[in-house]
């Protein structure tokens, strides 16, 4: 939760440019952690800080709080990740596994 | 039968000095509150049931959809994208939820600045994860034209 690189608004808009409709960290949020961010929005006191890859303005659904990325090879894998059917819901939470090839 | 990797962090009662919003509560129903629940639905009483035990059962008293390893969708975001509602996690296709995927590694950009007065109390508790340094992808829009290897080089 306190620590972590997060992951910028222009990283998520080249995933996404890339097909990426899913994507996942192993950390508390996708952006990096929140009192990294509101320090920083309030020192320069403009929009487009807090929450910027979040609010990035793209369709796609992020994963966050993975476990065991380091287990994984870079490729070669498919992810099951279905998120629980919550009607009108910001998020579901999931039993996300990885199914290695071969 | 493939090999299978958990990805997903255990959900359990979080230390009580989390702040509310951000903590999960269990209440732990044991056999014998099952069996006191099942005589107060049924009327069948302990002496009926194998070893006189009925069902367990947990009950979140307190989890939200972002509290473990969750999903989330465009609604979570904003209410609008694009100019159109935004989808919530009910509304998103399937498919977009079993795809190949591709790790990126983001170790060597692990640390950032020490953390400064700012920073809450509750911040470095137990609830965050793994190595807070990698993304997991899947491609879901057009896997077939972008070679997942190329994802790795890029700068994220």
């Amino acid at each position: 939760m306190a620590l972590g690189p997060g992951v910028t608004a222009e990283a998520t808009h080249w995933l996404y440019d890339r097909g990426v409709r899913v994507m996942g960290i192993d950390a508390w949020g996708w952006d990096a952690p929140l009192w990294m961010q509101a320090e920083e929005a309030k020192r320069r006191s403009e929009p487009g800080i807090f929450w910027a890859a979040h609010q990035a303005g793209l369709a796609y659904s992020q994963i966050e709080r993975l476990f065991n990325l380091g287990e994984l090879p870079p490729t070669g894998f498919t992810v099951a990740c279905f998120p629980l059917k919550v009607v009108g819901g910001s998020a579901g939470p999931t039993r996300a596994v990885a199914i290695l090839d071969g | 039968m493939p090999r299978l990797v958990d990805l997903s962090a255990p959900i359990r009662q979080d230390p009580a000095e989390l702040p509310e919003q951000l903590r999960t509560d269990i209440a732990y129903t044991d056999h014998a509150g099952g069996a006191r629940d099942i005589e107060t639905l049924t009327g069948v009483t302990p002496d009926l049931l194998r070893d006189g035990e009925g069902w367990t059962v947990e009950t979140f008293t307190n989890f939200g959809t972002h509290s473990s390893t969750h999903v989330d969708a465009p609604w979570h975001y904003n209410s609008t994208i694009d100019g159109r509602r935004a989808q919530s996690i009910d509304e998103l296709p399937l498919d977009w939820f079993y795809r190949p995927g591709v790790v990126l590694d983001m170790t060597a950009k692990a640390t950032r600045s020490p953390p400064p007065r700012s920073r809450p109390s509750w911040s470095g508790s137990a609830t965050s994860c793994g190595r807070s340094t990698s993304c997991w992808c899947g491609p879901a829009a057009t896997p077939s034209t972008t070679s997942p290897a190329t994802w790795r080089s890029g700068r994220v």
